[in-house]
């Protein structure tokens, strides 16, 4: 067991992780978010994605006892003051999820990359989603709703 | 970005026909939506099967007791607890706990429940098996032969030899006298593959039992009761003890989460621990060991006359129904297509449903009839062109009209907004910009349009007692209302849309209508969420509900308001004078009034029971342009127009959802996705998102949708099933397309630039 201590949606946590364990345990299992989800364990799908000192990463190929020190944030720690996140707010909005088991991860690989580029092109958001996998919407919702955000027109 | 055309609306509805937020949506982009598999039970165990290495193998012995002295292990199932559960039987040979003979790679052997999901893999490990390895064929044309391995020899016991599921033979008309009559006769064989249903959220289970022997399961599942009734059969328990809740979150399901088999054993592994359990599977797992779509070859022979009049359709399928199968339907329903899209009086079908040693089969998207429609939709795109005649022009001829009847169940086509479907595509795609001649321009990048054009069989052509919609509604003395329906809401957003059809019919207000879903001991019994079902049956109860329920408090208001009933109405919440409007109660009002508040009447409770009177068919055409690299055999889809009858949207936004996600998984179907299997050992060589490819946000093309509302008389508000619709004719319209741009012919998909470029090279041989 390594205890590590990281800062997670904004508040400083430390736990005992066992060898072999992944980011997406400690955060489902330790601290009973369960907001980001194992689609495959494998990091292709991205439904498990959380941003990680900025960039969106697929947790579960994360080892646990390698974010010590670091910046997390899930999906539970995105609103502000309990009012949604302009994507969030966009996904209920124009319809972007449905099952919503890939919701989570949509959103936060969209964040990560707005917080550095805010006037992305459809173009470069069709791309950056690649690393995420739905099954319901054909992500033309999911991508309508992005792109609502980039335009100002949700905030 | 899509597109939408979007018809005006009747005016005199108000909820349904618009698109407000969907229920518990901000739970799921919130993280707080809880799905099976976020679930905790106290003292919970997690449970992991022991699967099979062979692809046929009798299981002579198991010696699980190293397992059991494992720290933090608490039980093991294996086919001795749970063998008498299974039950060949004629015409379907689906699982039933576990048996003593595995027919697959992956096919269960034992489940073991332990404290931590690696110390039950770790006991996985110390179970040994002492199997009597068996001969296995994986191809379905060599398990047709008398002399292959048999997947399932305890079917001997009901007489029946060999691999064949079911042979289905169906023939309107005479096809061999109406081949006589033709001018051009075309032949073609098809190969269409095995597909996962890929539901981002693998399948996961929680069992419990009480110590008065009361069972609890909760699953991501698209029908409770169905697996309730099927426990209760198996466990030969009464119903009632069993509640078999769905969580309010499912995420996906496409036809892939209604199975009984592990439910059982794990069931049974849960009493035998004294502990709840809890069952997932990993994404290997949800590729080698959950139902399939199945693979299939078709034989087609088509005859028309010189002015494109079909005189004769004949296919002979065979239908590859893997390791376990749902049943007759699976080899005889593709004949149905042939019959609800074109006018022929002579039609012949011969279908054969086979078992392998290969993954089990069962529904998905578009079941049954997405692989024939490959087929059917490609073979007129040939003969089209072999007299000559433009495709779309074909279809416009001898495509079925309102009122002609449809030779399946000989009633008449109800409504039909095939022909409009076509002409909006056409227009949308720009038909005119096709190659007059396939592969007629030049260079080494040449772009096509192709068309092709569905029905699908939705729901059940007649009512069945799987065909039932139940509501029940509840009233509270705020004049607010509980609506419980059997059925689960896997994703597609089916909570909001029945609450819609309930205010609509009801003249309530939409949030203040609360929806309880697929829970056994709470709703009224209900079917399974599939066959683009719920809409039009359940939707239908949830109506008749409604308006009884307005009829009721129509009846209490008179009688509080000193005013006739026909004078009265219902809309947002309350009931008022049709000539004085600002004269009326709200509900709550109403149901408070002391005479009806004293003598209980505060209390209403509706239920309606509903099967659709008539087949309503769901029509639709689809268009693609490709451009196709001549050198390389890649294809790139540039836009898909999709252009659907769906009777009315009952929520525009949902349908279009589900218009853009079937594109998304017949596109997968037509140009990336195959479930592989090594015919030297029977194991799935692609079982995870590496190697089975699924298409991306960068990876799919413009999408244009068009929907199109004919309003069917016979269902409740018009509506149509549109869960499954355009998964359908992706497939061979993308290959059409490919036709129109090349020339090449194609006949097996997926759609690959090894595929296609072999079809290349044997149209230049």
């Amino acid at each position: 067991m390594v205890e590590v201590t990281f800062r997670i949606n904004g508040r400083t946590r430390t736990v005992s992780v066992e060898p072999g364990s992944t980011l997406l345990d400690v955060i489902r299992e330790d601290l009973r978010l369960i907001g980001a989800k194992e689609g495959c364990g494998k990091g292709e799908c991205g439904a498990c994605t959380v941003i990680l000192d900025g960039d969106a990463v697929p947790s579960c190929l994360v080892p646990a006892a390698s974010v010590d020190g670091k910046k997390i944030i899930t999906i539970e720690g995105i609103e502000e003051n309990g009012k949604l996140h302009p994507l969030q707010t966009a996904f209920v909005k124009y319809h972007a999820s449905q099952c919503g088991f890939c919701t989570p991860g949509m959103v936060l690989t969209a964040k990560a990359y707005l917080d550095k580029n805010p006037n992305p092109s459809e173009e470069e958001i069709r791309g950056v989603m690649m690393s995420n996998l739905c099954r319901c919407t054909g992500y033309e919702k999911i991508i309508e709703a992005i792109m609502a955000v980039v335009k100002g027109d949700v905030a | 970005m899509a597109k939408t055309i979007v018809l005006p609306k009747q005016p005199e509805y108000t909820i349904i026909g618009t698109s407000p937020e969907m229920k518990l949506t901000k739970n799921k982009v919130t993280g707080r939506a809880e799905y099976t598999v976020d679930m905790k039970r106290p003292g919970m165990l997690y449970a992991r099967t022991l699967r099979s290495p062979y692809a046929s193998a009798n299981i002579r012995g198991i010696d699980y007791s190293k397992a059991m002295e494992l720290p933090g292990v608490w039980a093991v199932v294996t086919h001795e607890d749970a063998k008498l559960l299974y039950k060949p039987s004629h015409g379907n040979a689906r699982e039933y706990g576990l048996d003593d003979m595995v027919r697959y790679v992956g096919d269960k052997v034992a489940m073991v429940a332990a404290e931590t999901e690696e110390i039950a893999n770790q006991a996985l490990e110390l179970i040994e098996v002492d199997y009597e390895v068996l001969p296995f064929v994986v191809d379905m044309e060599e398990a047709m032969k008398p002399d292959a391995p048999v997947v399932h020899p305890e079917r001997q016991e009901l007489g029946v030899d060999g691999n064949i599921l079911e042979v289905s033979e169906q023939e309107w008309g005479d096809a061999e006298e109406g081949f006589k009559e033709a001018d051009f006769i075309i032949e073609n064989r098809f190969y269409t593959p095995r597909v996962c249903h890929c539901a981002i959220e693998p399948h996961a289970m929680l069992a419990e039992w009480d110590l008065d022997g009361n069972l609890t399961m909760w699953s991501s599942e698209q029908t409770a009761f169905m697996i309730r009734d099927s426990l209760a059969e198996a466990l030969k328990m009464p119903r009632s003890k069993i509640r078999f809740i769905v969580p309010e979150f499912v995420g996906g399901g496409f036809g892939g989460k209604y199975e009984s088999a592990e439910k059982i054993a794990l069931a049974i592994l849960s009493k035998k621990a004294g502990r709840p359990v809890m069952w997932r599977l990993t994404r290997e797992e949800e590729f080698y060991t959950t139902r399939t779509r199945s693979p299939c070859i078709f034989e087609t022979k088509t005859g028309v006359k010189k002015d494109g009049t079909f005189v004769a359709r004949q296919i002979r399928a065979i239908v590859d129904v893997g390791s376990y199968a749902w049943g007759a339907i699976m080899a005889s329903r593709a004949a149905s297509y042939m019959t609800m899209l074109y006018k022929c009086d002579n039609i012949k079908y011969t279908g054969y449903g086979v078992f392998t040693n290969t993954p089990p089969s069962g529904a998905m998207r578009g079941f049954t009839s997405t692989p024939v429609h490959y087929a059917m939709e490609a073979e007129i795109d040939e003969i089209a062109t072999a007299i000559g005649m433009d495709p779309l022009e074909f279809r416009l001829k001898n495509k079925l009209n309102v009122g002609d009847i449809i030779p399946l169940n000989g009633v008449p086509v109800s409504s039909s907004g095939l022909e409009e479907t076509m002409l909006k595509g056409a227009e949308a795609i720009g038909w005119h910009r096709r190659n007059s001649q396939p592969g007629s321009t030049d260079g080494r990048f040449k772009r096509g349009i192709g068309m092709a054009s569905y029905c699908h069989y939705s729901p059940m052509l007649k009512a069945t007692e799987r065909s039932i919609g139940n509501a029940l509604l509840k009233s509270n003395i705020d004049g607010s209302f509980h609506l419980l329906l059997g059925i689960a809401d896997i994703g597609q957003g089916l909570r909001t849309i029945m609450a819609q059809i309930c205010a609509e019919a009801l003249g309530g207000k939409l949030d203040e209508i609360d929806v309880t879903l697929a829970d056994t001991s709470v709703t009224p019994w209900g079917t399974t969420t599939a066959a683009s079902r719920s809409t039009i049956e359940t939707g239908g109860a949830v109506k008749e509900a409604a308006d009884e329920m307005r009829m009721r408090l129509i009846s209490l208001a008179s009688e509080a308001m000193g005013l006739l009933e026909a004078d009265l109405e219902a809309k947002d919440g309350r009931v008022y004078e049709i000539d004085n409007p600002s004269n009326g109660m709200a509900f709550g009002e109403i149901l408070r009034h002391p005479d009806i508040y004293l003598r209980g009447d505060n209390v209403i409770v509706t239920k309606a029971t509903y099967s659709v009177p008539q087949f309503v068919p769901p029509y639709g055409s689809q268009f693609a342009e490709v451009e196709v690299d001549t050198e390389t055999g890649e294809v790139r889809v540039i836009k898909m127009v999709a252009s659907s009858d769906v009777g009315r949207a009952i929520h525009p936004k949902s349908v279009e959802g589900q218009l853009e996600g079937g594109i998304h998984m017949g596109i997968g179907f037509a140009l990336a996705e195959e479930l592989k299997i090594d015919p030297e050992t029977g194991r799935t060589l692609n079982p995870n998102f590496l190697d089975y490819k699924m298409y991306r946000s960068g990876d799919m093309p413009e999408l244009e949708i068009i929907i199109v509302e004919p309003i069917d008389p016979y269902s409740v508000y018009g509506v149509k099933g549109v869960g499954e619709m355009t998964v359908i004719a992706t497939a061979p319209a993308v290959r059409n397309a490919i036709f129109n741009a090349t020339g090449a012919k194609v006949f097996r998909l997926p759609l690959t630039s090894e595929n296609v470029y072999a079809a290349l090279k044997e149209k230049n041989a």
